[in-house]
């Protein structure tokens, strides 16, 4: 069972890339941005450009000007690391 | 810029692990058709439960882009009502029934013109805050993303 975060602690979770079939984990600290996490994520996974976040597995993606902590992202959560640009 | 068939489907096909993968993680159902260069991923729409076909023909991938189409399941049919309606803050679903995205090469100039200020054959380069995609599977993810904030179909 995933755990609540709490303050400002290390926090690691299970990445998944859509271009690669296989996840990583990070840790990320509680109070970094969500688009900055993801930034780094993306980077890891070979991801140059975009505009990343992460898609929680209810399909919901996490708004990246907030940080995990306020997104409530959870010890352990598994997230999809997904491009948060919209429409044109 | 077209490219020879064995070619197109080698760049697919070096994809299909990662797109299976994806496809495995959400539940989506993922047909390759390899004679005709076409995907087609099975999927719901999450508000209004309308099983959804979306189609790509790869054609010429990555010279470039597929070209996306949303269909009733199993037949050649097409329309607003098996076309999702754009979410509120900025989606790929178009209002005139295409998904707007450097990677749908439907939008383009020639097709359905909606950008004539991007350039085909350079779509995997195109930068900016619109969504992003270089992959099958990144491209089916983006589709997934916009479903989720859908309201429901166009018509």
């Amino acid at each position: 069972m995933n755990e609540p975060s709490n303050n400002n602690h290390e926090i690691e979770v299970v990445v998944y890339a859509p271009s690669q079939p296989d996840p990583k984990t990070f840790k990320f600290q509680a109070d970094e941005l969500v688009g900055v996490a993801a930034k780094a994520a993306a980077a890891a996974f070979g991801y140059a450009d975009g505009n990343p976040s992460f898609q929680r597995e209810d399909g919901k993606v996490l708004d990246r000007t907030i940080t995990l902590k306020a997104a409530d992202v959870r010890i352990g959560e598994k997230l999809e690391l997904v491009d948060a640009g919209g429409g044109v | 810029m077209s490219v020879e068939s064995c070619i197109a489907r080698d760049h697919v096909e070096a994809e299909l692990e990662a797109a299976q993968a994806w496809a495995r993680r959400h539940n989506w159902a993922l047909r390759w058709e390899p004679d005709v260069l076409r995907l087609c991923a099975i999927s719901f729409h999450p508000h209004c439960g309308r099983v959804l076909e979306i189609r790509g023909d790869f054609d010429s991938y990555r010279a470039m882009p597929p070209a996306w189409r949303f269909f009733a399941p199993n037949t050649d049919e097409e329309g607003a009502h098996l076309f999702p309606k754009g979410g509120p803050d900025g989606s790929i679903f178009h209002g005139n029934l295409v998904i707007c995205a450097p990677w749908n090469r439907l939008a383009y100039k020639g097709y359905a013109n909606l950008h004539g200020d991007w350039d085909l054959s350079a779509w995997s380069s195109i930068h900016g805050t619109m969504s992003q995609a270089r992959t099958v599977a990144d491209m089916l993810s983006e589709i997934d993303v916009n479903l989720n904030t859908s309201p429901g179909m166009s018509g």
